[in-house]
């Protein structure tokens, strides 16, 4: 018997169980069966969570504070708006914050020290207030529709 | 020839089964559904802080015993810095929380502790403080210090804050906190926060996912 050959027995033969069922029978009754189960498993634990609800896609939103900020408006100096005071986003959109500065600021919700990378998803429809430390508006208003 | 290809197709299917099942393995047991609440790349890191913890309020509201900012094994904490006089973002803010948790299985809403660091001690006494917070959740913890600095470098380590204002008189006239709610694991990390007005939904998921989290490590 060749290589080939013994894989092919293996194949048809070992690989089923032992209680006589050919091949596609095994398939049919134990493998198919498994697979559809084995698939409603994953879908379910890729999408279980509160409620059972999937998570909603959105939009990514980032925003650079950049290094020096808080040094610059220390100096009473201009900085770039990179915030504006009043944001509108949508449910599953996620703003994520990248402070390249070596002091921590905060955007509305979203509070990131120096060096830092934040980032939240707006799961729910909302008005998110926050103080703001960058530009010249002290708070931030993010309305998620 | 032909025993070759009876050979590998039994041998391809067999490729497929082993992939899906893969596939299963690594939905059932990686992580991670993504969390929804605010994250970072390095998780703010909590278990050094200290503050005192209401023991007993009914016999001796003075007695006091340290409270870590970590969770037992396999548990999460949901730490919030509010006040009972609070109008609006506390009362809501911990409602919610409860209301996540009440959708959790038993089980899991047994390992959710709730955390209440009052900013406004000296009108939040042990007893108001315990009644409050325990409103909230049957394991509740009352924490509570007269000591600004104290208080101020639990805050920092949060990057949270609060101002108390007072009058001429002394009386508290507005006290302005932050109303972010962390959520702390056993190894005393902030691994996701919940700004204000989150939403049970939000909260319920990343408390599930919290706790599939450190229930594995």
């Amino acid at each position: 018997m060749t290589e080939i050959d013994e894989r092919a027995e293996a194949a048809t033969g070992q690989g089923a169980p032992a209680s006589g069922l050919s091949l596609r029978m095994f398939l049919v009754l134990v493998v198919a069966p498994f697979l559809v189960a084995a698939a409603a498993i994953a879908v379910a634990s890729l999408t279980r969570g509160g409620g059972g609800e999937t998570a909603p896609s959105g939009t990514t939103f980032t925003f650079e504070i950049p290094a020096g900020t808080a040094e610059r408006m220390a100096r009473g100096e201009p900085v770039a708006d990179i915030f504006p005071e009043r944001m509108a986003a949508s449910v599953g959109d996620t703003y994520v914050v990248v402070n390249l500065d070596d002091a921590l600021h905060q955007l509305g919700p979203i509070v990131a020290r120096a060096g830092e990378t934040a980032r939240i998803t707006f799961f729910q429809a909302g008005t998110y207030i926050g103080a703001c430390t960058v530009g010249d508006h002290d708070t931030v208003t993010i309305v998620v529709t | 020839m032909p025993r070759i290809t009876r050979g590998t197709a039994p041998t391809r299917l067999w490729a497929g089964v082993v992939a899906v099942a893969a596939f299963v393995l690594a939905a059932c047991g990686g992580d991670e559904a993504e969390l929804r609440g605010m994250v970072r790349d390095e998780p703010l890191q909590v278990a050094g802080v200290t503050l005192p913890e209401i023991v007993d309020a009914a016999s001796d509201p003075a007695r006091t015993q340290p409270f870590t900012f970590r969770a037992p094994p396999g548990e999460v904490l949901v730490v919030f810095f509010g006040f009972t006089n609070c109008p609006d973002l506390c009362p809501t803010t911990l409602a919610e929380v409860r209301a996540a948790t009440r959708r959790l299985d038993p089980g899991d809403a047994a390992r959710v502790g709730v955390v209440m660091v009052t900013v406004d001690p000296d009108r939040d006494t042990p007893e108001r403080l315990v009644q409050y917070v325990s409103s909230f959740s049957e394991r509740a913890h009352a924490v509570r210090t007269e000591d600004p600095a104290a208080l101020l470098a639990a805050e920092q380590a949060f990057l949270a804050s609060s101002t108390v204002v007072r009058d001429e008189a002394g009386n508290v006239t507005d006290v302005a906190h932050t109303a972010t709610a962390y959520v702390v694991d056993d190894q005393g990390r902030v691994i996701v926060e919940w700004p204000f007005g989150f939403g049970i939904d939000g909260m319920a998921h990343d408390l599930e996912t919290v706790l599939r989290q450190v229930r594995r490590a």
